[in-house]
């Protein structure tokens, strides 16, 4: 289908071509028909580059590698893949790595599914999932409870991050070591929404600070330049990024982590009521598939990173410099996925505790305007 | 939008009589609006019940009608408002400032135009969206930023208008102004001006337009305060009337805006009728 436009399309390029090289149009009109060429050009070809490995999931990790020996014969079988969209809460990172090796390897096609990613700021994911555009994405545990205190219907079926990921880093002169020191600095959020929000109300609500002891910045999401610029004494980020680019720029940070003082429930898989509802076995293969990519990033990270690589074109071209940073974000993003609990429970598994906790804090602070029933809000019928 | 022809040959108002004779029955400004606001309110309602959008997605205008006055006896509302509007307004201020002396000068100087025409039309191509922040960073992020990024957005419309309005004034009339023995200064405010006028105004509805939008940009992309901070926070609640709220509100600012804007126009080209 998409190849029959592409060739008609590529037919009137080659007309058009033809035509320009008699010299039948004027020179400007040349110009201006040659950007066009290479524009159609550029739209017809990023579909087709899909079309020769179906048995790939999303069209942008079409890698040219032969499918593994065991999604092959499955996927040559099932023809009828179930497109689904995965929606991230962030840009294309090796953060998902997860995801694109579960993909790469064909775990989503054996299980019946065709997966294409997007992109999204964390609200607009849930929003969607809750909506049904999207049927799966990556959510943290707060932001489920606060949708659902609003009627959105969204549900964590695996937990990716078992400790939450949000930290407070400061320069190592400035001296700020716990959340105590915090007091009188100006800290730099990327504003007052969002994981690094909540992360900072949950630590100062475990440690009884009040907000107006700080002198909170809402910098947006340029934490890194304005810490090491100095406009900011503390910022913060996700443990397993910021910290690390700064620690390349040569700059040694203080770290401070929300998971050590308040175990908030952090992101994971989320779905929407209706899909658990309508399609289990989907949500089923869609959780195992992506665990069993877990899986395989823990054991083999480099396996990961090079299925990230493959799905990232911007990161494969890039120098060596960011690609060691990205392989070092995805090193120390592998302890997240991993706690005392999954080691019994497996990986994905969902804490109540942290759940309760996440709800106590949130009703406490007055961000959760009434209760919500956390049994709905998460399960763990799906990781096994 | 942009009002270029010469005052004598053309009445400035674009609304005034021109169109209500054409249409065979008139109605004032006044019921002009309410008819629009009656149909978009009815057009939302039905929208509600022809597809039973729940709240999160589309919320009952009645749902968002009880919020705003909610949030209007709140105070919070009133204090983002304000921040937006003295963000908009410092930025347009600054920007019609300089784009009114850079555009007498480049009006004046076509060799100096054709130096700067490229850095000033780049100020243009430059998505604002995507250096916001960068000027959070350089500037910091309070109040400043904003004003600088509606500055940014609210310039070029404002300059480019000036700078076509003051060229089209007729050079026989500049002339003759010159010939009777008028200096610069009383050409400029007493020729130039009176017959750009209208034509810049075009530029500053434009300008004044864009204020907000490129303020709630600024504040989209890191603030604490101001509409746009409201927006991201009801987001980040999930409390999609509040976003309602602030979203009419906006458009109520800037609808007063360019509305102060038409009227200022009229009393000041009204010689001209």
């Amino acid at each position: 289908m998409t190849s029959d436009v592409t060739s008609d399309k590529m037919t009137a390029i080659c007309n058009l071509q033809s035509t320009i090289n008699q010299g039948r149009i004027p020179m400007f009109r040349r110009m201006a028909i040659i950007l066009l060429t290479a524009l159609l050009a550029a739209c017809g070809t990023s579909a087709p580059a899909s079309a020769p490995t179906p048995s790939t999931g999303s069209g942008q990790s079409a890698a040219p590698d032969a499918p593994t020996a065991a999604s092959a014969p499955t996927a040559a079988a099932n023809q009828t893949l179930r497109e689904i969209t995965v929606a991230m809460p962030y840009i294309p990172n090796v953060q998902f790595a997860q995801f694109y090796l579960a993909d790469k390897k064909g775990y989503y096609a054996a299980a019946g599914l065709k997966i294409k990613f997007d992109y999204n700021f964390e609200t607009d994911v849930i929003q969607r999932i809750a909506q049904g555009t999207v049927q799966f994405g990556m959510g943290s545990g707060d932001s489920i409870l606060l949708a659902r205190a609003q009627g959105l219907p969204v549900v964590t079926v695996a937990t990716s991050n078992q400790r939450f990921p949000t930290v407070f880093f400061s320069k190592v002169e400035a001296n700020i070591k716990t959340p105590a020191d915090l007091k009188g600095k100006s800290v730099g959020i990327p504003g007052h929404f969002g994981a690094s929000y909540i992360g900072l109300l949950a630590m100062l609500y475990a440690n009884k600070i009040k907000e107006s002891e700080l002198n909170i910045q809402d910098i947006g999401f340029a934490q890194v330049a304005a810490l090491s610029a100095g406009k900011v004494q503390v910022a913060s980020g996700y443990g397993n990024n910021e910290p690390l680019q700064l620690d390349q720029q040569g700059i040694k940070v203080n770290v401070i982590n929300v998971a050590d003082f308040y175990p908030l429930a952090s992101d994971g898989i989320v779905t929407s009521e209706a899909q658990i509802k309508d399609q289990a076995a989907i949500v089923h293969g869609f959780v195992r598939a992506t665990l069993k990519g877990v899986q395989d990033v823990i054991a083999n990270p480099d396996e990961g990173f090079q299925a990230a690589l493959d799905v990232i074109p911007e990161l494969k071209s890039a120098d060596a410099k960011t690609q060691d940073l990205q392989r070092k974000v995805l090193q120390a993003t592998l302890p997240y996925w991993q706690s005392d609990l999954t080691k019994q429970q497996g990986v994905g598994f969902s804490d109540i505790k942290s759940w309760q906790a996440t709800h106590t804090f949130l009703r406490d602070s007055g961000l959760l305007k009434s209760d919500v029933d956390l049994s709905k809000a998460f399960t763990n019928d799906f990781i096994k | 939008m942009r009002q270029q022809s010469l005052p004598y040959t053309q009445a400035a108002p674009q609304y005034a009589d021109g169109e209500s004779a054409r249409a065979g029955w008139s109605f004032s400004a006044g019921a002009g609006l309410v008819l629009s606001l009656v149909i978009g309110l009815l057009a939302w309602k039905g929208l509600i019940l022809l597809r039973g959008y729940p709240t999160f997605i589309l919320p009952a205008p009645e749902l968002v009608a009880q919020r705003l006055i909610d949030e209007l006896a709140g105070g919070t509302l009133r204090f983002h408002t304000g921040v937006t509007m003295i963000e908009s307004l410092g930025g347009f201020s600054i920007a019609l400032s300089i784009s009114m002396a850079l555009g007498y000068l480049l009006a004046h100087a076509p060799r100096l135009e054709r130096v700067l025409a490229p850095q000033l039309a780049a100020t243009q191509a430059v998505p604002v969206v995507a250096i916001a922040p960068l000027i959070i960073l350089w500037v910091g992020a309070d109040i400043g930023s904003k004003i600088l990024v509606a500055a940014l957005v609210t310039f070029f419309p404002i300059l480019s208008s000036t700078v076509v309005a003051l060229r089209s004034v007729p050079r026989e009339l500049l002339e003759m102004a010159k010939i009777s023995g008028a200096n610069r200064r009383q050409v400029f405010w007493h020729v130039e001006l009176p017959l750009a006028l209208p034509g810049i105004f075009g530029g500053v509805k434009a300008g004044l337009a864009l204020a907000t939008t490129g303020a709630v940009v600024g504040e989209f992309v890191g603030a604490r305060d101001g509409l746009g901070a409201l927006i991201n926070i009801s987001r980040g609640l999930f409390d999609t009337p509040l976003m309602f709220v602030a979203l009419i509100t906006l458009a109520v600012m800037t609808l007063t805006f360019y509305l102060v804007a038409v009227l200022l126009e009229r009393a000041l080209v009204r010689w001209e009728q």
